[in-house]
This record gives C-alpha cells, sequence and structure tokens, in this order.
C-alpha cells in the first residue's frame, strides 16, 4: 500500500488511498473517529468488497493483487489511526502469505490533524526482498504537537525502512503521554532510529520505550531519565547517567542497556515490577526500598553497593546484583524466584531454600551453611560459605554446572550427577574416593581444594575440553596411568582448554602413562603432572 | 600413493611458571604457579619461567587473557 494525498471528497468525507501490492491479507487496520456513531468510516478494499471500521478490520484478498484500498472519514475527525499489519510470511528465497506494502511517513498526521495516537506494525523477518516495497519513513518527533498523546511504531521492517525521532525536535506544547519506538522483533532493521536529549521528553509523557539500536546507526541519546517517567525503556548502546534518587515514586518499569552510569541511592519505589540496569552503574541503598509484593525482575549491573537484607520478594522471578553489594542475614523463603545471582561482599547466612530457583550464584563473605535447591540446573556457590555434608541432597540431580568453592566443607556426594558438564570443586570441601565418578558425563572438571581423590576407572566422554586434578588429589602411579589410558582411549575429540592436569599430592605416571601422553600430545593435549 | 600425516611431537615444560594459550583468541588454557611437568605438543603457544614476575609480566605485554573459570 503506498500513500498519497487526499484525492476525493464525498460529502464531508475523504478516502485515504492506500496501494495495495502483492497482498493477500490485510491485518488489523482501525480508524477511529471522535463519535463513530455519528463520523463512520469505510474501507473499501479495492476487490469490490467493503467493511465498516469501527473495530479491527482484516481482509483476505481471494488472490495476490495490487488494488487501491480507501478509507472513507472525515479526516479532522479521526482520532486514532491503528495499522497491526502482522508478520508477513517468508520461506527460502520467496515471500508467502501476507505481503504488506505500507509507506507511511510523518505527514499522514497533516492529513488526520486531530488524530490523538498512531499505531503501526509490521515484520517480515529482516528480509531485503524486492517484494517488500513499503517504507515506514521520516522524522516524526516533529509531529508531536498539541494534539498527539500516543504514538507507537512498534515494527518497520521494510528493507527501505529509516524511520527517525530526534527527542530535540519534540515541540514545546507537546501533549504526548506514550511514546513507543520499540520493536517487539528481534531484526534491527524494524527499529526507529532515536536521537536527542532524554530531557526534552514533555512531562505529560509518562510512558516511554525508545526500543533499540538500528541496524549501522551510532547512538545519540543524551541526557538523563526524565522524574516523571512511570515506565521507561531503552535498549542496545546507551550512556544513560544520572541520579537514580530523581526516579519517580511511581516507577512501574525500568529497562536500560547499554553502558550506563546510574549513580545515588536507591529510592522507595513501591510500584515497580522490573527494573533491568546494565552498565557499569553504582546504584546504593536498599532492597526494602522496592514494593516486596509487586517487584518481579531485579537485575542491577555494575559496580553497586547494595546492603541491606533481602526483602521478602514474593513475586520475584529474577534477583541478580553485580558489584561490590553488602547484602546481610538470611534469605527468605522466594518461592518464585528461579535466578539468584549476588556479587560482592554480601554476608548472606544460614540457608539458601529456594524451591524453584534454576540458576544460583552466590559470591563475597557469605556464610551460607546449606542448601535447598530440587530445581537448580546452576549451582556456584564460592567466597566464604560454609555449605558441609552431602551436596546431593542439597541441590538438583539434574545440575548441569557446580562450582563449589569457598570455605565450604563439603563431604560427601551420594549420588551420581549426570547431566554435569561443569563442575569445579574445590575450597575446603573434603571430598575422598572417586569423585570423578559423580560426574560421569562432564566435559569439564576442576577439583582441587582439600579433596582427597582417587581414582578406578571410568567411561569418559567422547568430547572433553578438560580435567584438572589438583589441590590434595592422591593418585598414586597406577591410578594415574590407568586415568591417562582412559581418556586416550574414551575421549577422541578435545576443545575448548585441551588440559590434563593431575597433580596435588599424586604422584608421577609410569611407562604406561607416558606412552598415552604420548598418544594425548598427538591430540594437542597438554598435560601437567607431578 | 602416500597419505600425508601431521606428527605432533612432544616437549616438555619443567620451569615451575609456565603458560599455554590459543594462538587465536590469546585465551590462557593453562595457567601453572607449581609446574613440575608438562607435556605439550612442540607447536602449542607456551611460555615458561623462573619467577611469578616473569609469567605476569609476560600475559600483560602479550595481551593474554584468563579465563576465570579455568582456574583453581
Amino acid at each position: 500500500m503506498i500513500m498519497s494525498a487526499i484525492e476525493k471528497y464525498d460529502a464531508n468525507n475523504v478516502y485515504y488511498p492506500m496501494d495495495v501490492n502483492n497482498c493477500t491479507n490485510l491485518a488489523g487496520i482501525q480508524i477511529l473517529s471522535v463519535d463513530d456513531t455519528v463520523y463512520k468510516t469505510k474501507l473499501d478494499w479495492g476487490d469490490g468488497v467493503t467493511s465498516n471500521n469501527s473495530n479491527t478490520t482484516s481482509h483476505t484478498y481471494s488472490s495476490l493483487i495490487n488494488k487501491r484500498l480507501k478509507i472513507y472519514n472525515n479526516p479532522k475527525k479521526v482520532k486514532s489511526l491503528r495499522f497491526n499489519l502482522g508478520v508477513s510470511g517468508y520461506s527460502a528465497t520467496n515471500p508467502t502469505g501476507t505481503i504488506i506494502n505500507l509507506e507511511l511517513n510523518p505527514s499522514i498526521l497533516d492529513y488526520f490533524p486531530n488524530a490523538e495516537s498512531l499505531y503501526f506494525s509490521h515484520y517480515c523477518y529482516a528480509n531485503s526482498d524486492p517484494a517488500y516495497q513499503g517504507k515506514v519513513i521520516g522524522e516524526w518527533a516533529v509531529k508531536c504537537g498539541s494534539k498527539l498523546k500516543s504514538l507507537e511504531l512498534l515494527s518497520c521492517d521494510y528493507p527501505s525502512s529509516n524511520p527517525l525521532f530526534n527527542l530535540d525536535l519534540i515541540p514545546s506544547d507537546s501533549i504526548l503521554e506514550v511514546l513507543s519506538l520499540g520493536g517487539r522483533y528481534p531484526a534491527p532493521s524494524t527499529r526507529v532510529t532515536v536521537s536527542g536529549n532524554l530531557n526534552k521528553i514533555p512531562p505529560t509523557c509518562k510512558v516511554i520505550d525508545l526500543g533499540d539500536d538500528r541496524a549501522s546507526t551510532v547512538n545519540s541519546i543524551t541526557g538523563t531519565i526524565p522524574s516523571w517517567v512511570e515506565e521507561f525503556s531503552r535498549t542496545g548502546r546507551n550512556t544513560i547517567s544520572g541520579n537514580v534518587a530523581d526516579l519517580s515514586p511511581n516507577l512501574r518499569y525500568l529497562l536500560v542497556q547499554g553502558s550506563n552510569t546510574l549513580k545515588g541511592i536507591l529510592p522507595v519505589l513501591k510500584f515497580v515490577t522490573y527494573i533491568n540496569v546494565t552498565g557499569n552503574n553504582e546504584i546504593e541503598g536498599s532492597l526494602s526500598s522496592l514494593g516486596s509484593s509487586s517487584v518481579i525482575t531485579v537485575f542491577i549491573d555494575g559496580l553497586n553497593d547494595i546492603s541491606g537484607s533481602i526483602p521478602n520478594f514474593t513475586e520475584c522471578t529474577t534477583l541478580t546484583i553485580r558489584g561490590f553489594n553488602r547484602l546481610s542475614g538470611s534469605i527468605p523463603v522466594l518461592s518464585k524466584l528461579l535466578t539468584l545471582n549476588i556479587g560482592g561482599n554480601n554476608s548472606l547466612t544460614d540457608n539458601v531454600n529456594l524451591p524453584n530457583a534454576t540458576s544460583v550464584t552466590i559470591a563475597g563473605n557469605n556464610t551460607v551453611t546449606s542448601l535447598n535447591l530440587p530445581k537448580s540446573n546452576t549451582v556456584n556457590i564460592s567466597g566464604q560459605n560454609a555449605l558441609t555434608g552431602n551436596l546431593y541432597t542439597q541441590i538438583s540431580p539434574n545440575t548441569s554446572t557446580i562450582l563449589i568453592a569457598g570455605r565450604n566443607t563439603i563431604s560427601t556426594i551420594s549420588g551420581v550427577f549426570s547431566n554435569a558438564v561443569q563442575v569445579n570443586i574445590g575450597g575446603l570441601n573434603s571430598l575422598d574416593g572417586d569423585v570423578l565418578d559423580k560426574f560421569p558425563n562432564a566435559p569439564n572438571i576442576q577439583i582441587g581444594g582439600n579433596n582427597k581423590m582417587t581414582y578406578s576407572s571410568k567411561t569418559f566422554p567422547s568430547t572433553m575440553l578438560g580435567i584438572q586434578l589438583t589441590g590434595n588429589a592422591a593418585l598414586d602411579s597406577t591410578m594415574v596411568d590407568r586415568l591417562l589410558i582412559d581418556l586416550n582411549t574414551y575421549v577422541t575429540t578435545w576443545n575448548g582448554s585441551k588440559t590434563i592436569v593431575i597433580k596435588g599430592n599424586s604422584q608421577p605416571p609410569g611407562p604406561l602413562g607416558l606412552a598415552a601422553i604420548e598418544s594425548l600430545i598427538g591430540k594437542h593435549v597438554s598435560i601437567s603432572t607431578n | 600413493m602416500f597419505q600425508s600425516q601431521q606428527i605432533n611431537t612432544m616437549k616438555t615444560l619443567t620451569k615451575p611458571f609456565i603458560v599455554i594459550w590459543d594462538i587465536t583468541t590469546k585465551i590462557i588454557s593453562l595457567k601453572m604457579l607449581d609446574n613440575i611437568q608438562t607435556f605439550i605438543s612442540d607447536d602449542s603457544e607456551t611460555a615458561e619461567f623462573n619467577t611469578n614476575q616473569e609469567l605476569e609480566d609476560f600475559i600483560v605485554e602479550n595481551n593474554l587473557i584468563e579465563d576465570s573459570i579455568a582456574e583453581n
């Protein structure tokens, strides 16, 4: 569909022409007036079929057509324009199914001068097929004046699209309330190029989604997050700074990716459900500032210094705080939490009981004494934690990544972790016996610390990255030879570090081991022994 | 008709401080501070030193990357 100037008057109605090229289906067009019982909209689809348009309307053509769609209405009474064109199918080198070509530029808001909202979304998998002739172009900020309250350009996916939004060009009389330039689809070609200073966003605008970087663009957004904003997101490359203490107390959603440098003390944000801030942020304060029953996601990257206890976040699914945090006290039973990742110098204590958590990383000076992680997939416990006893009963048998270092004194693994792929057990743990048997399929194993392990024999996976036995490993020469022979026999492919380290208190290899080493060298493996 | 075969001969690092790295990624695959004997292919990228300072200087000067997961 190619939009052009208004062509014809019919009583008070004008039809707005849109050329439909290579089209089999038009989805989700809705044109609303100030009073749809008085100022009715009619859609002439170009194939002899017409529809009244008080609701969202779609149309399927009997064949692939090149026609002219006409939207009849009194343009001065139109208050809402919505083009939700969905997804155009694409298969191999040929477009299939819905193909919608719409040329949309900011002058549409001159044709409908009293429109309060404009919505557009179309996705075609970022393909460059010439059948996609539509485009969304032009500078849209200049049209956000005294009439437009909502502008949503969610996905502008045509090969020739190049929509722009320079925040500096928003008119001073703007009454914009919702600005959404974020694509819901991953292709960079769907996005709007946003530039200018965030502080030019009008105080009426409380919901802002500035999307991601458009392909081949340079991010040039400056300024700070406005203090009146209640929902804000901007992914991609950003260098947003400012003091988080200035955030609105009504903030509900904050997503800022990039190399941001937000600082300051976390204010009281009782309504927030989502915080996701990456970069070199230096945020201080307490998690108790966040509403314990509302927050779902907390992801704060950088050099933060969050202190105090972890509240009873009953709805929280992700709690990740990197940096030099000083969280303390015991962790409440957070039944909905899926990811816990706490970095820094925390001093968390006692039992970590997270019945649904799949990924748990706790660093710092924590003194965690036991785990109850029946759904775990990744467990990374370091620092000063003091786990004791049997690891197998504290985490899921299906755990794939097991990193236990620090001051833990794990003494027993009573079962087999069949799914383990990355195993690193060091620290003050005191495992004894044939520890490798507990991880029969792990291609990457490091066991150090106080573990006094031995070896009998084992079938290793055909592909491995490395195996390092240090600390108090106590393999005699026969065991060392057997281990080297088994690795040489069963492992046909070495990737990654390609290292075998058998040290600790182990004895050097004998003649059989040296023969295996010579063969392993031919596979580019590096082997270190006593 | 003869088929050529890559033969990797072995060499041994015996100094106490050693580093082995990937020539393409510069990621260190093995760094040891208590080496006794490490057997490697003679075409591996390696260096060995008598002091830790020499080792650390070498890592910095050659922009080698330490993978924390690989350390123990």
